[in-house]
Order: C-alpha cells, then sequence, then structure tokens
C-alpha cells in the first residue's frame, strides 16, 4: 500500500525448506528496513505434500497480498501446480524453475509468465552441506535488492547453534544463488533504506491474539489442539506462567471451555482458543456462559469448514455459528480483528467486554491473519483490562442478588468464598438470587436483562473502523481479514480519483443500528466483501441493518483470498 | 513369491566368546563335551567374536558343489540335509561354503553341519548373553506375503514410520472385507485417507470426527448386520483420538458389546498436529505443550492406561501389542478379529514416533523392543472367560534409562524424574501382575 512492493511465492514439495528459507527471507527484509507480509499453505499430509510461502515486501506497511505474484520460485513441482488458484500470475510474472525437477506446470505457464531456469538441486551440490531452498534464497535476494551483509546477520543468528560449518554451507549456496540470478531479468527491486526498525514487530496473528489476552487480563487459558489455531495455545503456554496464570491443555473442547467457565466462576479473567469444529462441541456451553453470565472469551481461528473441512486453509465462514450457534435466546458478543495487528486490539478489548458485561465472546479470526506473519509498526497499548463489577458490602439481613435487576443489566458477581455471598450460578433459569425458576416472569426478566446488558453499552468508535471518503457515496463493507485486501483497493481507487469510503466491522454482535446508520449517511451503494460461500456476512448484513438499495456482494468461499484487484474491478464497473 | 525361514542370528555385540553354545550343540549333536565337534564355532580371543555356522542359504554353494547329490535344501524348513548315504566324503563342499557353515568332523570321519536341531537349536538357550537368537518371524512372511497389501504405496507418513508398518499388516491380517474408520490423526495424515486425487486405502473408509469414531462405526456394523453382510468393523485411531476427545464413544460403544475391532495406535501424543501432549503421553516427556525450559521439565503427570480401563469394560478380548513383537501382535489380531464377531475388541499398539519422540528413524524397532525389555511397556492380554495374562513376561528387564537414554523427549531429565519413572515401572509391573493373579473373570 503506496510506496514500492514486490510479491514472490517460494514452493516445493513438503522437506523441500520453503518455509524455513521464506521465514529467514522475512527476517532478512526486516532489518533491511522493509515492511513484510507472510502467508502460508500447505496440504494437509504429514510429508510429501506441498508447501508454500507467499511473501510480500515493501517500503510502507502492508494489509494484504498484492492481485498476481511477480515472482514464483519452485524448489520443485511436485504437486506445487495444486497451488495454482491461490498463485494468481501475470504475463508480467517471472517461473523460476529447477531443470533438473521437470517441466514447470502447465497451469502456471499457461498465466504468459516468463521461464528462467536455475539449476537449484546442482548449484547446491557444487557446496559441501548446500540446500536447494538457500540457492533460491539467494537468487530471490539477489533480484529484490537485498544484501548480503544483511542476510550474514540474519544466518549467524538463527543457524547458530548448528555451528560455524552449516553457516559456511548455507551462505555458499545463498552466493552461488545470488550469482546465477545476477542476469535474470528484472523484478521490482526495493531500495535500501535507513529506516529505525526498533519500533517495528514480526509477529503473527495468532501471536498477537496470545498478547492481546493477556494484556486484557487473562491468566487462565485451557485449550484442545487444533489447526490452526494451536500457535495461541503455544505462545501462551510459556507467556502465562511469567504473569502468574496458567494454561491447561484439556482433553476435548468440551472440557476446555467448562475449565474456563469454572476458572471465571472463581474470578479469573479466561479464555479458550479453538477452530470450528471445537466451536461446534463448545456451543451447548457458550449457552452456559450467557445464562449464567459467566464472563469468557473464545477465540475462534476459522478454517475452511464443514466438518474437518480444509484444516490448513483459511475461510470466513463461522459467523453464522458465531452469531447464531446458540440455543435459546442467548445474545452474546462476537468480535473480528480487521488485520494481523488488530488480533492484539479486539482480544484485548473482547476480554475487557466479556468481564464487563459478564458474558460470552466470541473473536473471529482466521488462519490467514492467525498464520500470516507480518513485519510492521508496533501496535500502540490500550488500557483495556478485564474489570469486572464487585457487589459493594451487604447491609444486615440482605440476601446477595447474583442476578439482581439493575437499569444496565450487569449484576455485581460474587466471588465464590466469599462470606455472606453465596449463590448458584446456573443454567437452569432462575430468579434474581440465582434460585431455578420455571416462572414466565422470571424468565421475561432474566432475557431482558442478559439482552440490556448488552444493547445499552457504550462501544464507542470500536465497533468498526471506518476510513476513506467521509462523504462518498460508495461504500465497501467488509470484516474480518477481508478488510486487508479492502484497505489496498481502497487506496487504489482513491489513488485514481473515485470517492469510497470503508467499513471494516470490528463488532458483529451486538449490533450498532446507529452507528451503522451514521457511518453510513449519504452512501448510495454498498460492495460487501467476504470470504463465504453463501455470503454469510452479506445476509447478516441485511437480516440486522438498513442497507442502502444498491448493494452488490463480493463473497467466495475459501482457501482462495480475496484480492484487491477484485474489489476494485467490482466498484469500478459498477454501472 | 519365495518362502523364507526361521533363522538362527547371531549379535557378536553381545557375546564374550564363552563357548556356551558349543558345548550345547556339541551334546546335542554327538553326546560329547568335545566342542571340536560343535556344529557351531566361534571364533576369536577377547573381542570381535565371529560365528561359523550353516547359514541355510537359498542359494547354496555346497549343494551345488557336491558331485555325490548327498547335500539338499529341505523346501519345506529351509534347512540344508546332508544323507551320509550318497556322501562319499570328498570335502568339496566345505570349499564351496563361504560361511564355513560345514566342516570336517575328525571324530567321525565325515562332513558335519547344523541342522537347527529340528526348528529347536540347542545352542539358542545355551548362549547367557542373549547373542543367538532363533528368528521365526518368518512364518508371517510365508502366510501373509501373498496376501493383497490393502494400502497403496508410497504413503505421506513420516520417514520409518512405525504406525505405516503396523496398518499394512493389520489390513494385510483383517483383508477386504473391512470397513475402516479412522479419525484425525497420523492414519489419515499419512494417506491412508488418499490424497491427490487417489485414495490411500484400497478398502472402504469413513473419516469420522475425533469425538465419535466408535460410535460411528457400531452405526456401521450394525447396518451390516441388518442386512445379513459379514463385514469387519475395524477402527484405527490415535491414542489422543481414543484417550482424550474420542473417550466418551469409545468407552459407550465398549460397554455395548459393539461388534467391532478397535485399534489404538498409541505414539503417546498428537503427534500429526504438531506434537501435543495426550492424556496418554508419559510422565517427564517433552512436547510441544509440555515443553522445556526454566519453569517446566517436560509432562507433570503419568500416563492413562487406556488398555486397562478397557479391561475394565469387561471387553470380549483386550491386548496391548509391540511391532518389535510381530508374531505376538499377530496372534493377538487373530485373536481381536475373532473377538469382534461376537464383541468388542479392543488392542493397544504402543507404536514409536521418529519425528515426535526425537531418535533417528533407524531406531524404531529397537525403541519399540526397548519399551518392552524394560518393562515400559507390557504386553499382555485379557478375556473375560481367562482373565489377564502376560504375553512376553520379562523377569529382569532393564533399567529404565536404557529406553529413555535412546530419546529426545526424554534427554532434559533430571535424576529425580528417572527416579519417578522408574518407580512408576515398577508400580505398573506390580499392579499388571496382581491382576494375573486374581483373574479378573467377568
Amino acid at each position: 500500500m503506496g510506496g514500492q512492493t514486490v510479491s514472490l511465492v517460494m514452493a516445493g514439495s513438503g522437506g523441500a525448506g520453503v518455509v524455513t528459507a521464506g521465514s529467514l527471507l522475512l527476517e532478512a527484509a526486516a532489518r533491511a528496513g522493509w515492511y513484510a507480509y507472510m502467508t502460508r499453505s500447505s496440504g494437509p499430509q504429514i510429508r510429501g505434500g506441498e508447501a508454500a510461502v507467499m511473501i510480500r515486501l515493501g517500503t510502507e506497511p502492508l494489509a494484504s497480498h498484492d492481485d498476481r505474484f511477480h515472482l514464483l520460485v519452485g524448489v520443485d513441482w511436485q504437486n506445487v501446480g495444486r497451488f495454482a488458484a491461490e498463485i494468481p500470475l501475470g504475463p508480467e510474472s517471472l517461473i523460476i524453475g529447477d531443470p533438473g525437477e521437470g517441466e514447470t506446470p502447465e497451469v502456471f505457464t499457461r498465466s504468459g509468465a516468463q521461464q528462467i531456469a536455475l539449476p537449484m538441486k546442482a548449484l547446491a551440490k557444487t557446496v559441501p552441506d548446500g540446500r536447494p531452498n538457500m540457492v533460491a534464497f539467494g537468487a530471490i535476494a539477489g533480484m529484490i535488492g537485498l544484501t548480503e551483509d544483511v542476510v550474514v546477520g540474519v544466518l549467524r543468528d538463527t543457524l547458530k547453534r548448528k555451528g560455524e560449518a552449516a553457516i559456511a554451507a548455507s551462505l555458499a549456496a545463498f552466493r552461488a544463488g545470488v550469482e546465477a540470478a545476477a542476469d535474470f531479468p528484472a523484478v521490482p527491486r526495493l531500495p535500501a533504506t535507513q529506516a529505525d526498525t526498533s519500533e517495528r514487530w514480526s509477529i503473527t496473528g495468532n501471536e498477537a491474539t496470545g498478547m492481546g489476552a493477556l494484556r486484557g487480563g487473562v491468566r487462565f487459558v485451557a485449550a484442545y489442539p487444533i489447526t490452526p489455531a494451536t500457535e495461541v495455545l503455544e505462545w501462551l503456554a510459556p507467556a502465562l506462567p511469567k504473569v502468574g496464570g496458567v494454561l491447561v491443555q484439556a482433553e476435548d473442547e468440551l472440557a476446555s471451555i467448562n475449565q474456563i467457565i469454572g476458572g471465571s466462576y472463581g474470578g479469573v479473567p479466561s479464555l479458550t482458543a479453538t477452530s470450528g469444529p471445537g466451536l461446534a462441541l463448545m456451543t451447548e456451553s457458550l449457552g452456559l456462559a450467557v445464562a449464567a453470565e459467566v464472563p469468557i472469551v473464545v477465540i475462534d481461528v476459522m478454517r475452511v469448514g464443514p466438518s474437518t473441512g480444509i484444516a490448513t486453509k483459511s475461510e470466513q465462514a463461522d459467523l453464522n455459528i458465531a452469531v447464531y450457534g446458540l440455543h435459546g435466546d442467548a445474545p452474546h458478543l462476537v468480535l473480528a480483528p480487521t488485520s494481523v495487528a488488530d488480533c492484539l486490539f479486539t482480544t484485548q478489548w473482547a476480554v475487557h467486554l466479556a468481564e464487563s458485561l459478564q458474558t460470552a465472546a466470541i473473536v473471529l479470526t482466521d488462519q490467514a491473519m492467525g498464520q500470516a506473519r507480518a513485519v510492521m509498526p508496533r501496535s500502540a497499548a490500550v488500557s483495556f483490562i478485564g474489570q469486572r463489577e464487585k457487589p459493594a458490602a451487604l447491609a444486615e439481613g440482605v440476601q446477595y442478588k447474583r442476578y439482581a435487576n439493575t437499569a444496565s443489566g450487569v449484576s455485581p458477581m460474587a466471588i465464590p468464598g466469599m462470606a455472606g455471598y453465596t449463590y448458584t450460578a446456573d443454567g437452569l433459569e432462575h430468579n434474581e438470587t440465582g434460585t431455578p425458576s420455571s416462572q414466565a416472569s422470571d424468565h421475561q426478566a432474566q432475557l431482558d436483562k442478559r439482552l440490556r446488558k448488552l444493547t445499552g453499552y457504550n462501544y464507542g468508535d470500536h465497533w468498526a473502523d471506518i476510513t476513506g471518503d467521509e462523504d462518498a457515496d460508495t461504500a465497501i463493507l467488509t470484516w474480518g481479514s477481508s478488510a486487508g485486501p479492502a484497505r489496498e483497493a481502497l487506496e487504489r481507487l482513491r489513488a485514481a480519483g473515485h470517492a469510497v469510503k470503508l467499513v471494516a466491522v470490528r463488532l458483529i454482535s451486538p449490533v450498532q443500528p446507529e452507528k451503522f446508520a451514521e457511518a453510513l449517511k449519504g452512501v448510495e451503494r454498498v460492495l460487501v466483501v467476504e470470504q463465504s460461500h453463501s455470503g454469510q456476512f452479506h445476509r447478516y448484513l441485511r437480516a440486522q441493518y438498513d442497507l442502502p438499495r444498491q448493494v452488490k456482494a463480493l463473497h467466495h468461499p475459501g482457501p482462495l483470498a480475496v484480492r484487491p484487484g477484485a474489489i476494485v474491478e467490482h466498484i469500478t464497473q459498477w454501472s | 513369491m519365495g518362502r523364507a525361514y526361521s533363522t538362527i542370528a547371531f549379535d557378536p555385540a553381545k557375546c564374550d566368546g564363552c563357548g556356551d553354545c558349543m558345548k550345547a550343540c556339541a551334546q546335542a549333536k554327538t553326546g560329547t563335551d568335545d566342542v571340536a565337534r560343535s556344529r557351531i564355532q566361534i571364533y576369536g580371543r577377547e573381542k570381535d567374536f565371529e560365528l561359523a555356522l550353516c547359514r541355510q542359504c537359498a542359494d547354496p554353494k555346497c549343494v551345488t558343489v557336491c558331485p555325490a547329490g548327498a547335500l539338499n535344501k529341505d523346501g519345506t524348513t529351509g534347512v540344508i540335509g546332508w544323507d551320509a548315504s550318497k556322501c562319499v566324503d570328498c570335502l568339496l563342499c566345505t570349499v564351496g561354503c563361504s560361511y564355513a557353515g560345514i566342516a570336517l568332523d575328525e571324530t567321525a570321519g565325515h562332513v558335519s553341519k547344523c541342522d537347527t536341531c529340528d526348528g529347536n537349536p540347542a545352542c539358542v538357550p545355551a548362549c547367557p548373553h542373549g547373542a543367538l537368537k532363533y528368528i521365526t518371524t518368518a512364518n508371517i512372511y510365508n502366510e501373509v506375503g501373498d496376501w493383497e497389501d490393502l494400502f497403496a504405496p508410497g504413503l505421506a507418513g513420516c520417514q520409518g514410520c512405525n504406525t505405516e508398518l503396523l496398518m499394512r499388516h493389520t489390513l494385510r491380517r483383517v483383508g477386504p472385507d473391512t470397513v475402516l474408520a479412522t479419525p484425525p490423526g497420523c492414519v489419515p495424515g499419512m494417506g491412508s485417507v488418499g490424497f491427490n486425487g487417489t485414495t490411500g486405502t484400497k478398502i472402504p473408509v469413513f473419516h469420522p470426527l475425533l469425538t465419535n469414531t466408535a460410535a460411528m462405526l457400531a452405526g456401521i456394523k450394525r447396518q451390516y448386520k441388518r442386512v445379513g453382510r459379514e463385514v469387519q468393523a475395524l477402527a484405527i485411531a490415535g491414542d489422543g483420538g481414543a484417550s482424550d476427545v474420542g473417550f466418551q464413544s469409545l468407552s459407550g460403544a465398549a460397554e455395548r458389546g459393539e461388534q467391532m475391532l478397535f485399534m489404538v495406535v498409541d505414539n503417546e501424543g498428537y503427534m500429526n498436529t504438531g506434537m501435543q501432549r495426550s492424556s496418554c503421553t508419559p510422565y517427564g516427556a517433552w512436547t510441544s505443550t509440555t515443553p522445556v525450559g526454566e519453569t517446566s521439565r517436560g509432562k507433570t503427570q503419568d500416563a492413562k492406561n487406556l488398555p486397562l480401563i478397557m479391561v475394565n469394560h469387561r471387553c470380549a478380548y483386550v491386548a496391548t501389542a509391540s511391532t518389535a513383537y510381530m508374531e505376538d501382535l499377530y496372534e493377538k489380531l487373530d485373536k481381536a478379529i475373532l473377538a469382534s464377531k461376537t464383541g468388542f475388541a479392543y488392542l493397544h499398539v504402543y507404536s514409536p514416533c521418529t519425528t515426535g519422540w526425537r531418535f533417528p528413524s533407524n531406531l524404531n524397532m529397537e525403541v519399540a523392543r526397548k519399551a518392552v525389555e524394560t518393562n515400559f511397556v507390557m504386553l499382555w492380554e485379557y478375556t473375560p472367560q481367562d482373565g489377564l495374562h502376560f504375553t512376553k513376561s520379562v523377569d529382569n528387564p532393564l533399567p529404565v534409562t536404557e529406553y529413555l537414554k535412546a530419546m529426545g523427549r526424554f534427554r532434559h531429565l533430571a535424576p529425580e524424574q528417572v527416579e519417578h519413572i522408574q518407580k512408576k515401572v515398577v508400580e505398573n509391573q506390580k499392579f499388571v501382575e496382581r491382576m494375573t493373579e486374581h483373574a479378573h473373570v467377568g
């Protein structure tokens, strides 16, 4: 976005080392003062599958991948053709392949991209212990303008434990790549910078989510491993004990959500992280948290569904279950970060809201966001922290009413063990004291109260990220990781003279009709952008909000990412 | 396919040259203590001992060079027999053999050679160091070698994957009239569910969820029973999918006595998704969720003993097995298949994971064997009729360090952690021993 960028893909069979080389490239680019955005794609099988890293580097912060890649390097072509749809190329693109590894698949060459042969395997063999992925790394580095001194530093730091010989071997293979690519056709070359990189982060969405949880005050996490959410746990497992917290790996998702309900009932801000199948298992207990008014946060790093689906790839199709999946009338919070960086803010805010409103909050991130690594400006610290309303001292002879029907709907919550505050927390409908009740009036009162506390709360400006031209008559409405390409599309459109506004909704539920109407004032047409087959977000907006008369929906299922160019095209060709 | 034969194997690393094998042979074959007449000869002085013994070659030079037709290979036993009535004492055979496997017995005045004592060689049990073994697994090869491998070649498992070995053998044995249910884990991850547009398994596969494998399979089996078709219902699940999230449906199916064979491939964690701990992960083991660092030294709880829990369901058949003991495994497979015709059969197979346990892939069998030799893993079987008994009892187990040191996942262990593990091994052994004494007849 703005500035100069270069987009490239390194692909190969599992074990070819493309993820390793990609990570080194990202680190070197960060040290060179560039911004970076890297996603990865892989098949579900254990070995012999395919792997690709998609990397975009730039002189300004990046929100998304580009429409096409400038460069595709295939360390080998085994099964890589399966990624073709995820790796758009054009006639201006360049494909580098190893002639010893066979023909470049037709799915790539039909793009008209220019093909160049680079015998990576043979060149690697000229160096003791040389590896083809390092030759590829060298070729790319040379072509995009990454200097050797930076790479030497990265290799030294990352291969320190493997010893001098390993560093020398990697460096020699790297140099062989640089040399071989010296007279290759040009791809965009980024300028050297003297930028101060001390205020930048290299972080994934899943790591940012973990950090947001920690900053929000979460001190108890129970979870069950599931792709692609596991990194949230892996980040939190060593981080929590340092602040007096703890992570427990549960035996399944039912156990993990009920453990955190228990932890939270005991007074500790608690969270779990999962993916779609896990969220499905948790829905019964989400209802319990809503009914018993126990604050919890559930992170859903969405993947392609339904069922096991494509566990390693991204889709925005858990919106319906997150919003509507609970049984009974169970108002709760649903939030979605709008970028890798925003995983931190939104998670932290979700903890704050769940604690303040004593309810369940679902945070919808996805694989593309959670497993993407970005080199970006450090996020500003925000002060949101989980704070629950505690009961004031009781007058003599007054019974504590855990579910007191207050004006705000939020009732002061005692911690079990506080003298005089004994109560039943339960999923049975109850009266104000918590005692089970099947009376219609109690049900009505508690339903009203549980809804009122959410709808009456002032969520401020955080409900959505609104950017672009204030008085535009065209708006893009989007959410989650689709906001990235939408931001880039917005910039391109505005640079081309179109007045457009972007509304990336962060607070999915409860809905904010007044703020929404204010944001869309003067807007005559809306493009809804999302990554789901059925257009879940579009339908949700239709059900909940008044939309302008002219509405178009750009939606397709995962794992194909929404491209900025597609959004631009929809807007510019709108007649 | 050619036949394989049982054979006497020699491990020079364990031999100290004591000569007890030669004494045993001389006794058995000549009734004397004259070791010069033994048909097995150990050469060498202090170390680097070598073996002179008939290899019962598949393409025996001694047989080809014999001008009298006195030497012949028996197609059934594989033993090369010597016929005294035809021998002309020319000794050409002794020149032809590269292994010094046939030599002149000066006392008898004829050549003599090993005949494996009709499949019960006297030398093997005589060796006090276990340097000699009589390997009889050739029978498995002869029996199942011609059966169809119901698993496609070229699966996507890790190099040296033990589970792949187990699956190939298991599917061969259960045969084509089988429906395989395999929940998320290494078994589908290596391609049993088929990737790349082709299927990995040549029988119908249902890939259910982690929570419901046993329940789903019970439904399939009942449907086949309703329509009167004899179909083997087989589940191959990981330890995570069986002991954690899938336990409820496993327990329910076992309690109802659903007619199926439920095999658990226990690699002691979620190895397919990046090595997270499961409730079968042993104490002290590193996993990505029981990390090793300043505040953590691996898993702090002991493993859940899932097979013993299944015994307490009074299943029709419960057994533990290891791929290092193939004959034992095959016997148990046979019994489990039979039991699954009338009830719930449960087979718990320990399956070392080169990737997750961090050991070189060529040590797979060694790790599996050491687990048993140290009693870290015990091989037993249970039926409601006969109770529980060991199928391979290890009376003088090696210290557990012999097992632990083979793997990176235990490298960080402090002495008190090793002590804890050793204590638990002894405790577990005593516990199972007590169960063998009080037969659990249900």
